[in-house]
């Protein structure tokens, strides 16, 4: 019974996903890709609240569609691209565009061999057991990724120094 | 197994009828309390005490004529007030009104309850921009980054009580709170709580996203009819919802002496609720840079600096 109902689950995110994932490049309007592209997050979060890792799901919601979209909504609503017709120069984005997504799609598609042929990697899958307490949690932050937790509070705290330096005012712009 | 089903079916049912039914009634309790403050009578018209007025403005609104602005774009514009609705309702799932009348219990409640009431500036950003106007529109960006804004102090202010209680569930976090309510414990957290909490739902000295001297109505001008009547209800369900949440973290739930669990609780709530009238009452409305600072100033490194005390103080107490 439950294994149908995750079957069901499975195939309803997976549909939805690849839908909205076309209509975030297909769209016309870009207030649509970006609809489109919230639908995807939203079923990202679905995806791992299936595979029974809650904490990752909320936060999946929690900065991508409570933080990230918001901007790029609020961004595309400001400069109103459409009616502007303020866009990238074509050329060159759209082959560093292809070439990136080539290479992420060979990665994948790689770790999706790795995973269905070796059995470790479907036991890993098996064997993990969600624990979601504030204290399990904190203890795995703060021991086995303590490295890559610290990396990622020095980049952010880079950015923010970059967006102040890029939003202060000069001399010359002050007289 | 169907049982169970109909069961939890129930009592969703239940409670969805019973929020909405106390929704409906904060309309008019803050009609009549603002009417007391401001020396006048509020409505008593309707009904004794004017009890029926909140159903006589139910039925009014759905027999306005629903307009669509031919300028807005129609699939944005019906889709944000049900995205405003829906965002706050499903909060509702993991309030614990008792010790036993909850929805769900989840372990990572508090992440779920920030993760979905995220979701509803999206209802107030796409409602602003769909209506195509320029006004709605201000109001719409003046509240995406008023809301973006006081969500990061009221995280940090929750995370403060997560150190005392070691738990996301709202049941464990209640349960924590039988000895000392954690207002005792956390009164700095609890003002910032307040404060954000007050911004996100747009309360007065916040209200920047209506502010109607400058904006009309804000994100609501175009709408009319029961799509207006939604982001009403949306508004006041976000106030219960609000008023819920600090009773769960700081006034101990349901928690009390004597009287029964769910009369505590609602005492609770109608007591923080009435706090919020009457700083409507008191308050004028701040202006709009002044806002924005207080938040990223003021708020945020106070609530960075709760919470390395709190973390502290526990680790040092332990």
């Amino acid at each position: 019974m439950e294994a149908i109902t995750q079957q069901i689950i499975f195939w309803i995110l997976g549909i939805t996903t690849i839908t909205a994932a076309i209509g975030v490049i297909a769209a016309s309007n870009t207030i649509n890709s970006v609809m489109s592209l919230l639908v995807v997050m939203l079923a990202a979060a679905g995806f791992y609240m299936l595979m029974g890792a809650p904490v990752v799901a909320l936060f999946q919601i929690i900065i991508y569609v409570g933080a990230v979209l918001v901007l790029f909504l609020f961004i595309i609503m400001l400069l109103n691209p459409d009616a502007t017709g303020l866009s990238m120069s074509r050329k060159l984005s759209v082959w560093m565009a292809g070439i990136v997504s080539v290479g992420m799609t060979v990665v994948i598609g790689w770790i999706f061999w790795q995973s269905a042929t070796q059995t470790n990697m479907q036991n890993v899958m098996k064997n993990h057991v969600c624990s979601c307490t504030i204290h399990d949690i904190s203890v795995v932050l703060f021991s086995r990724h303590l490295l890559i937790f610290e990396l990622t509070s020095l980049l952010l705290l880079v950015a923010a120094v970059g967006a102040l330096l890029m939003t202060k005012k000069t001399r010359e712009d002050r007289s | 197994m169907i049982v169970n089903i109909i069961g939890e079916l129930l009592k969703i049912i239940i409670i969805f009828s019973v929020i909405m039914g106390i929704v409906a009634y904060m309309t008019l309790m803050e009609r009549r309390f603002l009417g007391f403050f401001q020396l006048r009578l509020g409505p008593n018209r309707v009904g004794p005490g004017g009890l029926l007025q909140p159903i006589a403005d139910g039925i009014k609104l759905l027999f306005k004529e629903d307009m669509t602005v031919l300028h807005a774009r129609s699939f944005y514009f019906i889709l944000a007030p049900i995205i405003s609705f829906v965002a706050v309702l499903l909060c509702f799932a993991v309030i614990p009104f008792s010790g036993t009348m909850y929805i769900t219990d989840l372990s990572v409640a508090v992440l779920y309850l920030m993760a979905i009431s995220s979701a509803g500036v999206y209802g107030v950003l796409l409602g602003g921009w769909s209506s195509n106007n320029k006004y709605s529109t201000l109001g719409a960006y003046r509240a995406a980054a008023q809301m973006i804004s006081y969500e990061i102090p009221m995280a940090l202010a929750l995370a403060g009580v997560l150190i005392l209680s070691g738990s996301m569930s709202l049941v464990d976090i209640v349960n924590a709170q039988k000895g000392l309510w954690y207002i005792v414990m956390q009164p700095v957290g609890f003002l910032i709580f307040f404060i954000a909490v007050s911004a996100e739902t747009n309360r007065t000295p916040f209200d920047f996203l209506e502010c109607e001297n400058e904006l009309v109505a804000g994100y609501q001008t175009e709408y009319s009819s029961m799509k207006f009547g939604m982001f009403y209800m949306a508004e006041y369900a976000h106030i219960l919802l609000a008023s819920c949440l600090i009773t769960v973290f700081f006034l101990g739930g349901w928690n009390g002496p004597v009287l029964p669990a769910l009369v505590w609780f609602f005492a609770k709530v109608f007591a923080v609720f009435f706090l919020f009238v009457w700083i409507r009452a008191t308050y004028p409305r701040l202006r709009y840079d002044q806002l924005m600072a207080f938040s990223w100033k003021f708020l945020l490194p106070l609530a960075f600096l709760n919470l390395m005390i709190s973390a502290v103080l526990v680790v040092a107490l332990h």
